[in-house]
């Protein structure tokens, strides 16, 4: 397998401006890294995917080239507060900043990337090639009536050795530029790249955009693995085969070109009610949400409390009744203190529900990314 | 870095559907066209044959010999599947086989629509015909099993046959002239199959109770049989399940069917080599039909499974949900030695498996030893119930020897029916 990697342009340090995002600057998150290309007006603001600090305008390596691809975002304003409401719902003693309202105002539109690489491959294919084809079999049953036999048919696949040769050009393969990239998709869900459109200048110039983390240089393995694949798919499609196995490619890769690809994600978060922030994202496409929705202890501890002034005045009631005439009404003073202990546990039912709420939250999200 | 593909012998191009790929498929194994065929010797110009003693081809005129390489492919041979295209070809018909034999001798259109493929005219004796000449390839076999009995080794197994069994006439291995064997051979439909079925039945448990009789006023025990639903799942796998592929007419299935097993192992590729002067008959069951025969077996083997599979064989609402997977054939020859025996004026088949020399065919059947040996059956209980009834008669005693004659007289007489069970069930074939 070949290492040819074409000349492509690196990262270059800048200071100031992108071409490509005029007004924007190279800023980093303190506590989680990620470094964004932000717009001016929302310099040194909270990290829009972490919001655990604010950024840190510095020094960093941003790809001049313009993204060639961009995916819109599709979520409207509607679909927000629609997917916001169903979110909050259901949360028990929510905490007070988890209102569509806050997450409504605070939501903003990031962009992450993707690189896209071009490359032409050239060399000769070896592989089992797999058809599909019928034979007629038969089912049989046997019952009171004898045997019975029902002609059916049955799919079978029949592999044959092929080998040939390949010189094709492949565009826009994609390879991840994050390293948490197949986590944020488990995350969010998939996009739908059809509706991907080539990037116009001034796209993204109103919001935060995610800068790669990996570079090309180091996602040769990854790319040539991934036009393999995308080969292995156009030879089965040029034997007229229904499946492949083993196919092997031997040859160059050439004409390497990396640009990067943009897909939305739109971000929010909530403070919970001992400082704390917490981010939510959702795809911008396709609106699935990811983050964690919690209870607030403190609301549940007040309707606790609440509910145990009852049992505690009847307690007392019957303290003073005890005191006052210690002999008379054993029988109820008796029936009296159960039913107290039971309304006693019951008045414990909001905080063990917050509890097992927020503990549910916390081990269904752990990582977000 | 491009390697020049079109040069690889095993490969060539093939159609492909996206520019700048090119796909090369192995070469088909071209079948070796069945041209018509003169064994003639390079000796003398005379016949050649293929000769059963040296299992190669001879000359019967300057006794030149040819030695025939054999290809033993045994379990590897080909087997086709019932692929949907296959079996359209089935259903439109692909026996013209039997109407293109030509001779290249005399010119005679050896006409067999029931079937012989016959490697030797038999207008002209000529052995230089078309060996198989048929639309499609799958008709043609792609494996025989060679002759393994030599011709001299015939008289031994028949004579002994022949010997076999006191039904059949004592003069019958002195008189009856088994010397004329026609070596054949015949086309048989190899199928294999794996079956896999989920069964349920009703199967009968005996239960012993103990109950109290209030008549008896005593505890007594009583049996009796307890239904209980059972189900469970049986596999099975078929392989090279022989359908002979003749019409029972022109050759008797019955004793086809005794010729069984062959050692499917020893399956040799194709060669027409080994039919010249030997006779060879095309199928006259298409592999519809054989199949159809073979499932008919197959679904009374699972029923008899599905029985062995309950814990007790007595069940009944027996109910069997089978398919089948790997479903494959093949249509090869077998060789078998055949020969017609007159006795009294009558003729006799026998056949002889040209594999194992095992031996079956038509025998006469003495009816007077058979009737005979019914009557020495019976004999015992009459002459007892005969001499116990005057006994009776006369001295009021002998109910023993009543009794004693009833039960010879019914054993005899269980006897007595296997023995006509067995004379008519062996006149039958």
């Amino acid at each position: 397998m070949s290492e040819t990697l074409s000349p492509y342009t690196p990262a270059a340090e800048v200071r100031q401006d992108v071409d490509w995002m005029p007004a924007a600057g190279v800023e980093v998150c303190p506590a989680c890294k990620r470094v964004f290309l932000i717009p001016a007006q929302k310099s040194k603001q909270a990290c829009p995917l972490c919001y655990q600090a604010d950024l840190v305008p510095q020094p960093g390596f941003v790809h001049q080239e313009a993204p060639e691809i961009i995916l819109p975002a599709q979520v409207t304003t509607e679909d927000l507060q629609q997917k916001l409401t169903k979110l909050i719902e259901g949360v028990p003693y929510c905490v007070e900043d988890l209102s569509v309202k806050n997450l409504m105002n605070r939501a903003q539109v990031v962009w992450w990337p993707l690189w896209l690489v071009d490359a032409d491959l050239e060399g000769n294919w070896t592989g089992s090639m797999g058809f599909d084809y019928q034979v007629r079999t038969a089912k049989e049953n046997f019952g009171s009536q004898g045997w019975q036999s029902k002609q059916a048919l049955r799919t079978q696949t029949r592999y044959e050795p092929r080998q040939g040769t390949l010189k094709r050009h492949y565009d826009n393969i994609q390879v991840p530029a994050l390293r948490s990239h197949e986590k944020r998709m488990e995350q969010i869900g998939k996009y739908d790249q059809k509706k991907s459109v080539y990037y116009q200048a001034g796209m993204v110039s109103q919001n935060s955009v995610q800068l790669p983390e990996i570079e090309p240089q180091e996602l040769l393995e990854v790319a040539q693995t991934r036009l393999h694949n995308a080969a292995e798919q156009e030879i089965m499609q040029a034997s007229t085969a229904q499946h492949r196995q083993n196919v092997k490619f031997t040859g160059k890769y050439l004409n390497f070109n990396w640009t990067q690809y943009l897909l939305p994600l739109i971000s929010t978060s909530y403070r919970d009610e001992d400082g704390g922030t917490h981010p939510i994202i959702l795809n911008g496409q396709t609106g699935k949400i990811y983050g964690k929705r919690l209870a607030s202890m403190r609301k549940a501890t007040q309707w606790t409390l609440g509910l145990m002034a009852v049992p505690a005045l009847l307690l007392m009631a019957a303290i003073v009744i005890f005191l006052v005439a210690p002999a008379s009404l054993p029988v109820e003073l008796a029936c009296g203190g159960v039913i107290l202990f039971f309304l006693a546990l019951l008045a414990l039912l909001p905080l063990l529900r917050a509890y097992t709420w927020n503990n549910r939250e916390n081990n269904s999200i752990k990582d977000f990314h | 870095m491009m390697v020049n593909l079109s040069r690889n012998d095993e490969f060539q191009q093939v159609a492909s559907t996206l520019p700048g790929i090119t796909v090369f498929a192995p070469k088909p194994k071209l079948e070796e066209e069945r041209k018509a065929q003169t064994y003639t010797c390079p000796q003398c110009g005379g016949y050649l044959a293929y000769n059963l003693v040296t299992s190669g081809l001879a000359c019967q005129h300057c006794g030149y010999q040819a030695t025939l390489r054999a290809h033993t492919i045994g379990k590897v041979a080909e087997k086709q599947e019932f692929t949907v295209d296959t079996m359209a070809q089935v259903d439109q018909g692909w026996g013209k086989l039997r109407n293109l034999i030509h001779c290249q001798q005399c010119g005679a259109e050896l006409s067999y629509p029931q079937g012989a493929v016959a490697t030797s005219c038999p207008y002209c004796g000529s052995n230089s015909v078309n060996v198989t000449v048929s639309e499609s390839n799958l008709f043609q076999p792609k494996a025989l099993i060679p002759f393994s009995i030599k011709p001299d080794q015939l008289k031994q197994c028949t004579q002994a046959w022949l010997q076999d069994g006191w039904m059949h006439p004592s003069v019958l291995s002195g008189s009856a002239r088994l010397d004329k064997f026609i070596p054949f051979y015949l086309p048989y439909w190899a199928f294999s199959t794996d079956i896999s079925f989920d069964w349920e039945a009703e199967v009968a448990h005996t239960v012993t109770d103990r109950y109290y009789e209030a008549s008896s006023k005593s505890w007594k025990t009583r049996t009796r049989v307890e239904w209980r639903w059972e189900n469970g799942t049986v596999q099975k796998n078929f392989n090279n399940f022989l359908v002979n592929g003749v019409n029972a007419k022109r050759l008797n299935p019955r004793i086809l069917d005794e010729l069984y097993p062959f050692d499917m192992s020893k399956l040799v590729a194709f060669n027409a080599d080994y039919l010249v002067g030997i006779n060879a008959n095309a199928y006259d069951v298409d592999l519809n039909a054989a199949w159809g025969e073979a499932k008919t077996k197959i679904r009374e083997e699972a029923r008899e499974l599905a029985i062995e599979d309950a814990s007790n064989r007595q069940v009944r609402n027996l109910s069997i949900d089978m398919s089948y997977a790997n479903e494959r054939w093949r249509y090869v020859f077998l060789p078998v030695y055949i020969a017609i025996y007159q006795f009294q004026g009558k003729n006799y088949q026998v056949m002889v498996n040209g594999q194992t020399g095992k031996v079956f065919g038509q025998k006469p059947i003495d009816w007077n030893k058979v009737w005979l040996a019914i009557i020495l059956a019976l004999l015992p209980g009459l002459a007892t119930v005969l001499i116990g009834l005057p006994m009776i008669l006369l001295a009021g005693s002998g109910m023993v020897l009543i009794f004693l004659g009833l039960i010879l007289l019914v054993s005899g007489g269980a006897i007595a029916f296997t023995i006509y069970k067995n004379a008519t069930r062996l006149e039958a074939i």
